[in-house]
């Protein structure tokens, strides 16, 4: 079961990755240089995939609590940069620098997992009005980001750029299922 | 000049946070988010200030805009742990590729929320992907310098 839920969520953000750098090499495809580095760029990513340690840690229940914890990072997020109109990075820098004291208030399990995991909330709440037309996608895409972090438990721990990775599954998936809905 | 900028930028939010949350130990959040935090305010608030130091900045306004996106997005390479990461050198490769790939994004993905977050994992997935790769070669090389003698 650990198994298998590091492997969909390594494929979710294998897949993601792959994506986002094949888009970047089609628009670039004339300029030679570009083209090279993002070609080698993927080339080293699929690569080191395979070498990407799996841990072997149980799920808890309290793990389920961090989908709740990633939606108020995207609540907060988005309406701290919508509704009282803050540059998006600073909305998400005030949200994850005042989840990041969690810890200093409790020592429990939950404290420990509640910067991250808002945080990576907060990434979600970063999305554009044109992607995020309305509350209720952003709710939506917090809620499947939070999934996927908590199946990628044991997967890219201590890798930088996990959580946002992990952002942009959730932003990604509910825009497409949007698009095939409306 | 605008490259200049954005991979200097680059390097030095990965380096910064990683310096931050580890040397400093601040945890990898407080790191990321304070310092993107005091970037983003002295760039959208002060850039009046900040212009005048500038030289030829002022051709390009929207890098004012673009610094704190660039800073906060490299900081998420900076946010990893001193396991997976223990070299500044790999932190300054991994905040280069981020940039690269910064300056080249799709725009397909433009206002995508975690799309910054992508490019600095495979930033940092391709730098110690080199790093694995550059030390096998240097150890064949090694290897049959060894074996000819």
């Amino acid at each position: 079961m650990k198994k298998t839920a590091s492997t969909i969520s390594l494929f979710v953000v294998a897949l993601l990755q792959i994506v986002f750098l094949s888009t970047i090499l089609f628009e670039k495809i004339s300029n030679p240089f570009v083209s090279f580095s993002i070609a080698l760029v993927t080339l080293l990513t699929v690569l080191f995939w395979r070498k990407i340690p799996h841990k072997d840690q149980d799920h808890f229940r309290e793990d389920v609590w961090l989908i709740p914890f990633v939606i108020i990072g995207a609540i907060c997020t988005y309406l701290l940069s919508n509704e009282l109109d803050l540059e998006t990075v600073i909305a998400a820098g005030i949200t994850g620098f005042t989840a990041s004291y969690a810890p200093n208030i409790s020592k429990s399990y939950l404290a420990k997992q509640f910067p991250a995991a808002v945080y990576c909330g907060s990434f979600v709440g970063m999305t554009a009005p044109h992607i995020a037309p309305d509350f209720n996608f952003i709710l939506a895409a917090a809620l499947v980001a939070g999934i996927i972090l908590v199946i990628s438990k044991n997967i890219f721990h201590g890798y930088g750029g996990k959580l946002g990775s992990v952002a942009f599954g959730g932003v990604v998936l509910v825009s497409f299922i949007f698009y095939l809905v409306y | 000049m605008y490259s200049f900028i954005i991979i200097l930028t680059g390097i030095l939010g990965a380096v910064l946070t990683y310096f931050v949350s580890t040397e400093l130990k601040q945890g990898p959040v407080r790191a990321s988010a304070g310092l993107s935090l005091i970037v983003a305010i002295c760039f959208y608030y002060y850039a009046d200030i900040i212009e005048l130091f500038s030289l030829s900045v002022d051709s390009q306004p929207e890098i004012m805009h673009e610094i704190p996106l660039v800073f906060i997005g490299a900081s998420f390479i900076g946010m990893a742990s001193s396991e997976v990461l223990h070299s500044y050198i790999l932190l300054f490769v991994s905040g280069l590729i981020f940039s690269i790939i910064y300056l080249n994004t799709s725009r397909f993905f433009n206002g995508y929320g975690g799309a910054l977050g992508t490019a600095a994992c495979i930033s940092l997935i391709a730098s110690l992907s080199l790093m694995i790769y550059t030390k096998r070669a240097k150890e064949k090389v090694k290897n049959r310098a060894q074996n000819k003698f």
